[in-house]
């Protein structure tokens, strides 16, 4: 990841969630669609794309499916179950993480 | 003009990845990658030339370059086969299975309290080290001369050959605390048990391994990786 560290933590996050939206999608179709999504602001780079996409389809949150595109085999990824319920715990946590930080960092006065 | 790679710079991919990783899976996914964001560069600068665009996207994997893509895929995959190992060991061990388990272990101490310190305890003990080693040799190398000249894929490395090894490195840790009870003048009643316990559990390990797990995992990689079969055609 180019951006700070503070993204790296996510990165699972961000992959369930798009897989999540989107259905079946390849490793070069997550990494265009993160720089679409964040205006060019996050750029996920290779060699953190696939060691998350590989760890997540070992603890079987995601099976693949490989197809024949322009002459080359694609490898396309998808949720399981166990997925779509591990991409549910992952957003409360972030979210919950969220909600924590904004108490430590605005603070309500009185 | 470039809009689409040629079979030939796709060939010419291939062949440089594969210069660097072993396994067709990884290959694969590698390729298509680069080969998308050459075709992504095109869009953009249709006149750049394949080697440029090329050395462009290789720079993007950075300096380990490919190699750690496959040790972070290789402890995950092994990681998804050893749940699944573990998962098959709980199903098996059904109660009748356990007692049948329990009860081989006590026959064989029996056995072995009888014949103890008898040489004929020493004999039977070497030739199953010699069987073991056999089988595990023979195994290893049936699955070099299938693998030879094949395009494998890194789960399959990890099913067929990776646990078999695994499995060798148990055996051998056993065989020499055995070997060394043995040096001993008179087998103590808990090195029975030991050599028992041992010897029902290898036993069990080397069926689970050389026979068992081979004949689901062909099925296990249909099921993970459908497709599969075209794809090691390509």
């Amino acid at each position: 990841m180019k951006k700070s560290g503070l993204y790296k933590g996510s990165l699972q996050t961000i992959i369930l969630k798009l897989l999540n939206d989107n259905g079946r999608m390849y490793g070069y179709e997550i990494t265009q669609k993160v720089k679409q999504l964040s205006s060019e602001d996050l750029e996920i780079t290779e060699g953190a794309l696939y060691p998350t996409l590989h760890k997540l389809e070992g603890l079987g949150h995601l099976e693949v499916e490989m197809e024949r595109v322009d002459g080359r085999m694609r490898k396309y990824y998808k949720l399981t179950e166990s997925g779509e319920k591990e991409t549910v715990n992952k957003l409360n946590e972030l979210d919950s993480f969220l909600q924590t930080m904004n108490l430590l960092l605005q603070p309500k006065l009185g | 003009m470039n809009t689409k790679l040629t079979n030939d710079q796709l060939d010419y991919l291939y062949e440089f990845v594969s210069k660097n990783v072993e396994f067709y899976d990884v290959q694969t996914e590698l390729v298509d990658h680069m080969a998308n964001g050459i075709e992504e560069q095109w869009e953009h600068n249709p006149m750049l030339d394949f080697d440029s665009a090329f050395k462009n996207e290789f720079k993007k994997f950075g300096i380990s370059g490919f190699e750690s893509i496959v040790e972070e895929r290789r402890k995950a995959l092994h990681k998804k086969y050893l749940f699944f190992v573990l998962n098959k060991l709980k199903h098996y061990f059904k109660l009748p299975r356990i007692i049948g388990t329990v009860l081989a272990i006590v026959l064989v101490q029996l056995l072995l309290q009888w014949l103890s310190p008898n040489l004929g305890f020493k004999v039977v003990w070497y030739c199953l080290i010699v069987c073991y080693v056999a089988v595990s040799v023979i195994y290893i190398l049936n699955y070099r001369k299938k693998a030879k000249n094949q395009k494998v894929m890194l789960m399959e490395r990890i099913m067929f050959r990776d646990f078999a090894l695994s499995y060798m490195s148990i055996l051998a840790y056993f065989t020499m605390n055995v070997t060394l009870h043995l040096s001993k003048f008179k087998l103590g009643y808990s090195s029975t048990w030991f050599i028992a316990v041992g010897l029902v559990v290898t036993m069990l390990l080397a069926y689970i391994v050389f026979i068992k797990l081979p004949k689901d995992s062909e099925k296990l990689l249909q099921q993970w990786y459908p497709g599969y079969k075209d794809f090691k055609k390509v």
